[in-house]
């Protein structure tokens, strides 16, 4: 069937229909009124109201047919909505488009049909109202018009119940919108002092329709009490006509003991008279614009107090906006920057960046944070982070950027000196003539390793990165696992001295290990430091065997000196025993000579044997003091703290023989401690105070006076004698062993006792020397190297 | 040299000028004693305990007064006195040291030996004959020797 309706109009005819909701409807009189006045007119049995949906033709109403509807495939009605006009077919059997159709072959035998279309005032053909015939005839000119008439009034039917329909819908989607919105309704009976609410005003604060009673005060009651009288003042002067209309916000209770703020606005009913009746009005919560309010009151505080500069520009870069934290960043203040451009602050250099941040910013791209630097008022160069975002206004146009910067100076500062200083240690850790490892103290992984360890272990840089310090395998020495690590690590400080090391290339190596952890970001880092000691080692070693050698050969020395020492104690034993038997034997037999041959000898004879006897015990003597003068240099030297005045006395107690009988005046200054071997410190004094009472021997009074100087050189002690002198030309003699300056026959004596006492001062570290003039005196001074010991 | 059995002094001099010193300064005193002189330490000691040609003598018949010199022939005089001294049967004898060394590791060896007195000879011939005539009258008349039995 080639009979259809486009698929398009289709759509639109169903949709407009629904509008209509008349399909499957039941029957209605006025429409069949229709039906019988249109068969009626054109002497037709059969007239029909027929709508078509997708599938089907359906009879709204329908005079002299059985059907209530049809299918679309045999419909007469769709081929009259392809015209406007009428669709008049005389004779179906005739007519190519029918002469198949079961209406006309089968039982309904249909020969003649007339429709006119209906049409919405949309312009969509829903159906027609038709007239049919069991034979072949036509319409008048009459009939045609009035059932063109009889069309539009069915239409006019159709149109009136869409109508009626969609008014209803209507109201009941106003009052659902009243019943569900937040606006509630009151009304009050100013007469009886009754008021209405409607379950809104009772919903807003929390309750449900049935509760809240009508009563005034209940509603005055729940007022918040700072507005209450304000809004009871509103409403009488209001009523009183002292103010033109109603319209206050004031806080209710909730319920939940919560306030809730309500718009209320209200107007008033008055009587014939011009007496208030009524008054009528709404209640809105404004609750949340009330907290949106305070909420952005509380934000422009925020924004004022802010430490960052908050800046609000236009696209043609004037600022809009500019806090408080700008003030001080800038040292502008908002009266000086708010109209003005932006670009003061933006140093030359930059501002085609700042040009170009805005077009982006006009695109819609977003530009978060970056970093750049701006210019203070003082002309100072600050380094700032800025976040932009783009401002847009209530439809959504991008019509600024707001801005927040941060005064950013002291951090890139301290951070270019922490790259400085950086810079300055990888330098030295680059450059440094001791291997350095840096290890991370938690995986023992090497961080890092410096060019001089590389060279000096022959290993390459990356066979180190990333390895644990037991894996690189030189270090067995120190770590084995990684429980030896922990050690090294909880250490703080190891080091090891000479430590063998072999390098790739198999040599042989001393090295130094020191490891010290320290914290880096809050992380411990292990520093190892390696300097090749080899060099160092092998000195030592050299040093070592020299030291060696030179003990060896003091060793050797001594025992040669100890073998001397040997020699010259029997040297000097035999020249003790030996020499002076032969003496005692010339003195002894020269003694039996008197004895026995005495009164035989001549006189003469008994001066030479006399003689022979004296001889004999000077050369005693000499023997003794050159014994005792090799004993002194011999004898230990057992130091320890000495009272020297006990000392002294004790010597001039062992003299008093010497002097016995003679004049002496002596005289004992202060006589510090000393520090020496008391025997040999006691021969010292008692040689000096013994020649100070031999050379005083011809004074009728001796003077003798004993005392201690102190000097730079530190204690010196004296010995002083009126005596007979010297001339200190031969000063330089004084010590000598056997020297004497003096004729025997003016004072005895070996030349021994002098020596003595330079040898036994010489060997405490001190020096001893003499002042004399002849005839006049002499003073014998001495010091001694050592100090008093505690 | 007198082959007699006991005696009051043994002196042991190898040198023979001293040993007539000695003798001349010990007959002048008025102690008249039997003296025994030895001219080595091996002969003073088989004198003393009886040995070599000594044999014959009485270990018993000890000298009053044993005088030695240090530097003898064959056996020291620190030798002597050691023997000497470490024999209970001479350990008590009186011991002097009469030598010519005045050095002090022989005074200091000497005395730690045991010796009872140490005398350096004089060269002057009246100093050594009256040191050895204070010693003769020392111990020969004022010292108390413990009595035989008690050794």
């Amino acid at each position: 069937m080639n009979n259809n309706p486009s698929p398009a109009e289709d759509r639109v005819r169903n949709l407009t229909l629904r509008e209509y909701a008349v399909l499957d409807t039941p029957p209605e009189p006025a429409m069949d009124d229709i039906t019988e006045l249109a068969a009626s007119i054109c002497g037709a049995p059969i007239a029909l109201i027929s709508l078509i949906d997708e599938k089907r033709q359906w009879f709204k109403s329908r005079f002299g047919f059985e059907l209530e509807e049809t299918p679309l495939e045999v419909s007469f009605c769709a081929h009259a909505l392809l015209q406007t006009g009428l669709l008049i077919v005389p004779d179906a059997t005739k007519d190519a488009r029918f002469s198949e159709n079961p209406l006309v072959t089968g039982e309904a035998n249909i020969r003649f049909y007339a429709g006119t279309p209906l049409v919405s005032p949309e312009g969509v053909v829903l159906g027609t109202l038709c007239v049919i015939d069991h034979v072949a005839r036509s319409l008048t000119v009459q009939q045609a018009e009035t059932l063109r008439v009889l069309g539009r009034q069915v239409m006019a039917q159709l149109n009136l119940t869409r109508q009626t329909r969609e008014l209803a819908a209507s109201e009941s989607r106003t009052r659902l919108l009243v019943e569900s919105s937040s606006i509630g309704l009151w009304n009050w009976d100013l007469v009886s002092n009754e008021i209405f609410h409607s379950n809104e005003c009772k919903r807003q604060l929390g309750f449900e329709p049935g509760e809240l009673s009508g009563g005034v005060d209940e509603w005055v009651g729940r007022m918040h009490p700072e507005n209450r009288d304000a809004t009871l003042a509103a409403v009488r002067d209001y009523i009183a006509g002292r103010r033109p209309n109603y319209d206050v916000e004031f806080r209710l209770m909730h319920k939940d003991g919560s306030w809730r703020w309500i718009l209320t606005r209200g107007s008033l009913n008055r009587d014939d008279s011009g007496k208030p009746v009524r008054m009528m009005g709404c209640h809105i919560d404004i609750t949340d614009r009330k907290l949106a309010e305070a909420s952005a009151l509380r934000l422009a505080a925020i924004v004022e107090s802010s430490d960052d500069a908050i800046i609000g520009r236009d696209l043609a870069n004037v600022v809009t906006c500019w806090n408080r934290g700008a003030e001080k960043i800038f040292g502008y203040t908002a009266l000086e920057m708010v109209g003005t451009s932006i670009m003061r602050l933006v140093p030359p250099g930059l501002r085609t960046n700042e040009e170009a941040l805005v077009l982006r910013t006009k695109r819609g791209e977003l530009v978060e944070q970056f970093e750049s630097k701006r210019l203070t008022r003082d002309g100072r160069l600050i380094d700032v982070s800025i976040m932009t975002s783009p401002i847009k206004d209530a439809a959504g146009e991008i019509v600024g950027v707001s801005k927040v910067m941060r005064d950013i100076t002291k951090e890139r500062e301290s951070e270019r000196t922490l790259q400085a200083s950086e810079l300055r240690y990888r330098r030295l850790f680059e450059s440094a003539l001791d291997g350095i490892l840096i290890l991370n103290a938690e995986t023992g992984m090497v961080d890092d390793v410096n060019p001089f360890l590389v060279n000096l272990l022959g290993y390459s840089h990356d066979q180190f990165m990333g390895k644990a310090l037991w894996d690189l395998g030189f270090f067995k020495d120190i770590v084995e696992n990684e429980n030896k690590f922990a050690e090294l690590r909880e250490k703080e400080y190891v080091r090891y001295e000479n430590m063998p090391l072999e390098t790739a290339g198999g040599r042989q190596i001393d090295v130094e290990f020191i490891s010290n952890v320290y914290l880096v970001n809050g992380a411990k880092v292990i520093q190892c430091n390696i300097r090749d000691v080899s060099a160092r080692k092998r000195a030592e070693d050299a040093v070592k065997q020299l030291n060696d050698d030179l003990e060896h050969r003091v060793a050797q020395r001594t025992s040669e000196l100890e073998v001397a020492n040997k020699e010259l104690a029997s040297f000097s034993y035999s020249v003790s025993h030996d020499l002076r038997a032969p003496l005692r034997a010339v003195d002894g037999f020269a003694q039996a000579l008197l004895d026995d041959f005495g009164p035989e000898l001549p006189k003469e004879g008994h001066r030479y044997v006399l003689t022979i006897r004296d001889g004999a015990r000077k050369m005693g003597k000499l023997i003794d003091d050159l014994l005792s003068f090799s004993r002194f240099g011999r004898a230990p030297l057992l130091k320890e703290n000495v009272d020297t005045r006990s000392l002294v006395l004790a010597a001039l107690a062992e003299l008093e023989s010497q002097h016995e009988g003679r004049r002496i005046d002596l005289r004992i200054g202060d006589l510090p401690e000393c520090h020496g071997d008391p025997s040999l410190l006691k021969q010292v004094w008692l040689n000096l105070l013994s020649n100070a009472f031999k050379y005083t021997r011809k004074r009728d009074t001796a003077a003798v006076e004993i005392g201690c100087d102190a000097t730079a050189e530190g204690n010196v002690f004296f010995v002083r004698d009126n005596g007979t002198g010297f001339d200190m030309q031969y000063a330089g003699k004084l010590f000598g062993v056997f020297q004497r300056l003096h004729r025997a026959e003016d004072f005895e004596g070996t030349g021994v006792g002098l020596a003595i006492v330079q040898q036994i001062i010489q060997r405490h570290g001190g020096r001893v020397w003499a002042h004399a003039e002849e005839d006049r005196g002499a003073t014998f001074y001495f010091t001694l190297g050592g100090t008093i010991t505690p | 040299m007198s082959q007699t059995s006991s005696c009051d002094i043994l002196l042991i001099e190898d040198n023979p000028q001293d040993l007539e010193l000695a003798l001349r300064a010990l007959g002048k005193s008025e102690i008249k004693r039997s003296i025994h002189v030895a001219r080595d330490g091996l002969e003073a000691l088989d004198y003393l305990f009886c040995e070599g040609e000594f044999a014959t003598r009485n270990i018993k018949d000890k000298p009053k007064l044993i005088l030695l010199d240090l530097k003898l022939p064959k056996i020291t005089g620190l030798e002597v006195i050691e023997r000497i001294k470490i024999d209970p049967r001479t350990a008590s004898i009186p011991l002097v040291v009469l030598t010519s060394s005045k050095e002090q590791g022989d005074v200091v060896e000497s005395y730690r030996l045991g010796i009872n007195s140490y005398i350096v000879k004089p060269v002057s011939f009246e100093q050594f004959a009256d040191a050895v005539h204070q010693l003769g009258i020392y111990w020969m008349l004022l010292n108390q020797p413990p009595n035989p039995g008690t050794i």
